[in-house]
């Protein structure tokens, strides 16, 4: 090394860091907002709902998909694939397509919180055995139900609270399965999803083994959403060899605004969020 | 001299070294049947091999080591052992595959004289549908075994995986 050599000038690159109720974050970019504008008064709320008391670190899984990491950000926007594609959703009323919802999305389109509140179907899910909706299974029992109670812990049983903060995190509480997603990009084709699984430190025993029960519910070989990698893999396969073929569904685009954030069928929040990445990458 | 349970269900004295034979051929088949389940896909079986009250867990290693719970399949009972096997055959869509398990250094110790530890390492091979044969997840399994009249079970299993990621997903037990 010459003389003059300095390691002070050599180090790694510093990122921006910061952090909201307890989640870390960083960027390398010194023109975003700060991190307490960038989640903004449309985002927050949904944080301080699931981080409103000291947390307790569970442990994380980790799923690999050969597909686009988009790919997962419209999966997790999208309120109507849940009950076609999850048998579990459709089939014991944890979300179904009459499900009373709320979608809230950010000015900039890119961030978006799904609630979806637990609604009695008097029908017993009529719709879907008229409709033969291939994700309905009647025949479907468990003998252990415990796994699908709803211990409520907070002032409205919700059922399901999906946020995504673009483009990386996926803060969820399926009925007491709270998971913080990460989607880590490798590559155009490939991405990691880890989910980091909590409780709340003054979790009774119980609590903690319930929690511990429905993480069967999530991640890798979760019951109800372990086909997610599985779709986006098969879109990823199917569009690869499209090259600029299109093809274009107007779901829900003659209702308004309003109605479609209260619309399991509506694909508004993945309009919303390519919107806001074309605008973010000057496409 | 040690003593072996006969089938008469009466105790006969027994060279100590014959009885640890004895045993470790019983757990050995013990395993053996629970590869054989899983590999030819009698799933339907496959809750036979633990007690009522039995735990079957799948853990990555990265949580065991630090002493953290969570893993991505958590049975606690025989009953949520065939809830996982009715879900993978209605409800949960996955890639028509197949496993193939290699255990390898068994190894156990006796916590009483109906009650083993047991511990071994296994590799599973996945085969999809596009034909190519990959190792999905090695591991090591974590089991307590307990002698009932329908032979040894296995009142807890646990597959810690040292595989960092799934591929895709895991819908089958290990």
């Amino acid at each position: 090394m010459p003389a003059d050599f300095d390691p002070e000038q050599h180090g790694l690159q510093q990122l921006r860091t910061d952090s909201y109720a307890g989640l870390i974050f960083a960027t390398f970019s010194d023109r975003a907002l700060s991190l307490y504008d960038y989640l903004g008064p449309a985002m927050r709320p949904g944080l301080d709902r699931l981080l409103h008391k000291p947390v307790e670190y569970l442990g994380c899984v980790r799923q690999y998909s050969k597909s686009n990491w988009k790919l997962y950000n419209e999966n997790v926007r999208d309120p109507y694939h849940a009950s076609l594609l999850h048998a579990f959703f459709s089939t014991f009323n944890i979300l179904r397509a009459g499900t009373r919802i709320e979608i809230t999305a950010s000015e900039s389109g890119l961030h978006s919180w799904l609630m979806v509140f637990q609604t009695e179907d008097a029908t017993g899910g009529a719709a879907y055995k008229e409709g033969k909706v291939a994700s309905f299974k009647d025949g479907l029992k468990l003998r252990d139900t415990s796994m699908l109670a709803n211990m409520n812990e907070f002032e409205e049983i919700v059922n399901n609270h999906i946020q995504i903060i673009f483009p990386q995190l996926v803060a969820t509480q399926i009925l007491n399965s709270l998971v913080m997603r990460q989607i880590l990009p490798k590559g155009p084709d490939h991405f990691e999803l880890i989910f980091y699984f909590f409780g709340y430190a003054d979790d009774t025993p119980e609590m903690r083994l319930h929690r511990i029960k429905q993480a069967n519910l999530v991640g890798p070989a979760g019951l109800v959403s372990m086909e997610d990698t599985l779709a986006t893999e098969l879109v990823q396969f199917g569009s690869a060899g499209s090259g600029e073929a299109l093809s274009v569904a107007d779901m829900g685009l003659d209702a308004s605004e309003e109605e479609q954030a209260r619309s399991m069928i509506s694909e508004n929040r993945v309009r919303h969020f390519w919107r806001g990445y074309q605008e973010l990458m000057g496409l | 001299m040690s003593t072996i349970n006969l089938a008469n269900g009466e105790d006969s004295p027994i060279d100590p070294a014959l009885a640890e034979m004895i045993l470790w051929y019983d757990l050995h088949r013990l395993q053996e049947r629970y590869v054989s389940i899983i590999d030819n896909d009698r799933l339907e079986e496959w809750p036979d091999l633990f007690t009522e009250d039995g735990v079957y867990e799948i853990v990555p290693k990265e949580n065991a080591d630090l002493g953290l719970p969570v893993g991505i399949m958590h049975c606690f009972g025989r009953s949520m052992m065939h809830d996982r096997i009715t879900a993978l055959r209605q409800a949960n869509l996955f890639e028509i595959h197949t496993y193939r398990h290699l255990t390898s250094g068994l190894e156990f110790t006796s916590v009483d004289s109906h009650t083993i530890d047991l511990q071994s390492n296994y590799v599973v091979i996945q085969t999809l549908t596009n034909g190519d044969s990959e190792v999905y997840q090695a591991g090591r399994y974590f089991d307590r075994v307990v002698r009932t009249p329908d032979g040894w079970r296995y009142q807890r299993k646990r597959a810690v995986y040292d595989t960092s990621r799934v591929q895709t997903l895991l819908v089958t037990p290990v």
